[in-house]
């Protein structure tokens, strides 16, 4: 009777995980192709290879950095940042990623214009959302845990800590929510076509305003048919054609099927 | 008790610090003076508090007067010291050249001894005699009337006034060639000249020149404003003496005249750089003997009085396998009663490369000394640097000075051209971290955990802490019943009827609201109480309500008040819990 209990949940183990470990294995083999045409200079298989990679799952930051250098490869200034920049979403302290956004970046024709930000959101830019929602899943457990332990005893150690993890809990809670809004709400996007110009309306007979080249990045508001308004800088914003530029947000492009 | 034991402490430990600091010293605030002029000795007894009177040496040629006592008490970073200062005016009573101390006293059976001072007393000079009948006068004094040009030479202010005066102005005299510059703070004495009384000021400037000839110095001109008392023509006025008036006023020193020789171009040595004064060289290799490729450093000092600001850099010869790294000359120059004082200190770091024994120096300074009137050429003894045979595979150890001259140049790194970094290959790239993989609603589950575990101990701690109360409400319940019917002799029946429906609740901890009496004789029987109790009780709550709601009762309140109470008493004992 043991025995065959034992076997039946054997059964049920390899059937459930059979398909997850065959996903697995695809997902891999599919990553190696992409690694390999990358190495023989193939850089459109690899892009589709790694694409087809992040559409088989969920995507990660070293998968769109790699998109990143496969566009870098093929002179795409544009394609190249906006990949960097999703991946700086998920591993923004990755060094491989910081030295080939620079590099990128400075290659940009635009002069981009600096924005003074507060130094709190530069350092939290230094963090991923999962880091920060561990950071702030442990000391939630902690601040809540000496709460619990204040029910029933009353102590200065038990107050002192309630104290100290009360200010960790409420940093965390605070950094979490920030970046994750960051992250959320970012409407940032970046030009992908060698040039583009910048038009007063969404249409092609509208008064050209100004030029934008590969790489430069844009605040996007709205779209309008095949038009996007977007924004360089507080006093130059217009309209581009939708082709033109993409928008960084990873969950934007999800739904978007970008 | 901790502040206590601290005192306790500090007060146990006072006596050994102070004891522990103890000292004599002795200082005057002039060292050169007329006969006519008052000096202020101090006496400084560090370490004590106590009055003490120290012997004075060498004081019988001058009339000393106390000038009082202060005493001081500090403690800074734990450390206590106190001090005596003991203030007495001296007046010499002749002319020439006295030694001050030591001083001595005895504290605790230890003699202690000061330092001694020298003081130079002159006639009174004679440009002070012929003015003194004046209550206000300056005079102004050369050190020399004749000197060499770089030679320092002082100009002595000094202002007699025997009224009040304030707002005090000196205008020096200009003119080209020379320059004047006031050589520290002021002296303020007393002085008696033709036996009047007088306060004095005296300023020491040091007369700076560049040009030899013949100068004119105009007189010096002290400004400020005489204080009058004002008399009111009311002879009885309780404001005389109150009222001052400042009345602007000036006075002139006389004129002088100096000569500025030059330098003389007989015997003047090769290395002279115009330097006139007294000065020292002194020099020290350390250490004198190392293995090859090791450093030494050569220190040189040059020191003195005069126009230091001229003492020159020494050279260091070029030497035969050995090599030289000069550190930054280091100068010092400060302002004294008796001129300008000046130290420059130059380093060398010594690299011998072979071993053998090296002769350092000697080095000369060269300087025209005023007092002798001729050239003076100071030197260092000869210095033997031994020179070991030294790890030849070894590397030069570098010179611990700072030195631009160090073969150290940092270079730049640059790129030789830009690439991206290769792709990440390793499996870690395909990890989805935990925090991705989770829904938004995962995530808030996680987050809303510890804060719904401990709502729910709350919760179960309070109905806990409820039940407790009910608990202590029920035992309590008679008594309190008993209180208000004995207590009160006013009470009506419906009161009665309320208080007792009351006292059944609390006691049968139940959640409130009026039961029928067939309700109370269930609860009574299944809560232990006997049945003929449990219907006594109904019986009870019948008639109540019966006398409540019809307004009539066969029985006297006193005596259903003490019904209540008797069968209060024994459902209270007979309720189980």
């Amino acid at each position: 009777m043991k025995h065959l209990l034992i076997l039946c949940f054997g059964c049920l183990f390899v059937i459930m995980t059979n398909p997850v470990l065959a996903e697995n294995g695809k997902r891999l083999n599919t990553f190696v192709q992409a690694g390999k045409a990358y190495a023989e200079g193939d850089y459109q298989t690899a892009i589709d290879n790694y694409q087809s990679v992040i559409d088989s799952g969920r995507p990660t930051g070293s998968l769109f950095y790699n998109i990143g250098n496969c566009y870098y490869r093929m002179n795409k200034i544009g394609w190249a940042i906006l990949y960097y920049e999703r991946a700086m979403q998920l591993i923004p302290d990755d060094p491989d990623l910081l030295f080939n956004l620079k590099l990128a970046r400075s290659k940009i024709e635009d002069q981009v214009e600096k924005k003074s930000t507060l130094p709190i959101i530069n350092t939290l830019e230094h963090f991923n959302l999962s880091e920060l929602f561990w950071f702030l899943l442990i000391s939630n457990i902690g601040f809540w845990g000496i709460l619990i332990i204040r029910r029933f005893h009353r102590s200065e150690w038990s107050y002192y800590s309630f104290v100290g993890l009360g200010i960790i809990w409420a940093i965390s809670l605070l950094s979490f929510s920030v970046r994750w809004h960051g992250i959320h709400t970012d409407d940032r996007g970046v030009i992908v076509s060698s040039k583009t110009i910048v038009r007063s309306g969404p249409d092609e007979n509208e008064t050209p305003l100004f030029e934008l080249h590969a790489g430069t990045i844009i605040a996007c508001e709205r779209e309008e048919a095949n038009w996007r308004l977007v924004q360089f800088s507080s006093g130059k914003r217009g309209w581009t054609k939708l082709s033109d530029s993409v928008p960084i947000r990873i969950e934007k492009i999800r739904n978007k099927g970008t | 008790m901790k502040i206590k034991a601290s005192y306790l402490i500090i007060f146990l430990f006072l006596p050994s610090f102070i004891e522990a600091s103890t000292g004599l010293s002795l200082q005057i605030d002039r060292s050169d003076v007329s006969l006519s002029d008052t000096i202020t000795l101090t006496i400084k007894v560090s370490g004590t508090q106590s009055a003490i009177r120290p012997r004075v040496a060498g004081l019988e040629h001058f009339r000393v007067q106390s000038g009082g006592t202060s005493s001081n008490f500090s403690m800074v970073n734990g450390q206590v010291s106190s001090s005596i200062d003991q203030t007495y005016f001296l007046f010499p009573n002749r002319v020439g050249q006295f030694t001050i101390g030591p001083a001595a006293v005895e504290i605790n059976g230890k003699t202690y001894q000061s330092n001694s001072v020298r003081i130079n007393v002159r006639k009174q000079a004679s440009d002070s005699s012929q003015q003194s009948s004046q209550p206000l006068f300056l005079t102004v004094s050369l050190s020399d009337p004749q000197a060499y040009v770089g030679q320092t030479v002082f100009y002595t202010v000094k202002f007699y006034y025997s009224v009040s005066v304030r707002d005090l102005g000196i205008v020096l005299p200009e003119g080209e060639g020379f320059q004047l510059k006031q050589l520290g703070k002021p002296a303020e004495y007393t002085s008696t000249v033709k036996g009047k009384k007088y306060k004095v000021i005296e300023i020491q400037h040091a007369l700076i020149t560049e040009k030899t000839g013949s100068f004119s110095l105009q007189p010096t001109e002290m400004k400020m404003n005489v204080l009058e008392k004002q008399r009111s023509h009311n002879r009885f006025s309780v404001f005389d003496n109150f009222f001052t008036s400042a009345r602007p006023y000036s006075v002139r020193s006389q004129p002088l005249k100096l000569t500025i020789l030059p330098l003389p171009e007989t015997n003047r040595p090769q290395n002279f750089t115009g330097l006139v004064g007294d000065f020292q060289i002194q020099a020290q290799l350390d250490p004198k003997q190392i293995p090859s490729g090791e450093s030494t450093t050569l220190s040189l000092k040059i020191s003195g009085q005069g126009n230091v600001q001229l003492m020159p850099d020494i050279n260091m010869p070029d030497m035969d396998d050995i090599k030289v790294y000069s550190d930054q000359p280091v100068i010092s120059i400060n302002e004294t009663g008796t001129g300008y004082r000046g130290e420059k200190s130059m380093k060398w770091a010594l690299v011998p490369q072979k071993e053998g024994n090296y002769k350092i120096g000697p080095f000369s300074l060269s300087f025209f000394s005023p007092k002798k009137g001729q050239y003076t050429t100071v030197s260092t003894p000869k210095m033997n640097l031994m020179v070991t045979p030294g790890k030849k595979d070894a590397a030069v150890s570098v010179p611990s000075i700072q030195n631009n001259e160090l073969p150290q140049v940092k270079k730049e790194v640059t790129f030789f051209q830009r690439d991206i970094l290769p792709n990440h290959d390793h499996a870690d790239a395909l990890h989805v971290k935990f925090y991705d993989q989770m829904t938004t609603w995962q995530q808030l589950m996680m987050l809303a955990i510890p804060p719904l575990l401990y709502l729910l101990i709350v919760l179960l701690f309070y109905r806990k802490t409820r039940l407790k109360l009910e608990a202590l409400a029920a035992k309590k319940a008679f008594s309190r019943m008993n209180k208000i019917l004995n207590n009160n002799d006013q009470l009506t029946i419906p009161e009665m009827l309320k208080m007792f429906n009351q006292f059944l609740n609390e006691r049968l901890q139940l959640g409130g609201g009026t039961l029928t009496p067939d309700e109370v004789e269930k609860i009574l029987t299944s809560s232990g109480v006997r049945s003929d109790m449990a219907n006594e009780t109904r019986s009870m709550l019948i008639s109540l309500e019966a006398a409540v709601y019809t307004g009539q009762s066969d029985q006297d309140v006193k005596i259903l008040k003490q019904s209540i109470c008797d069968l209060a008493k024994k459902l209270d004992k007979g309720i189980k819990g």
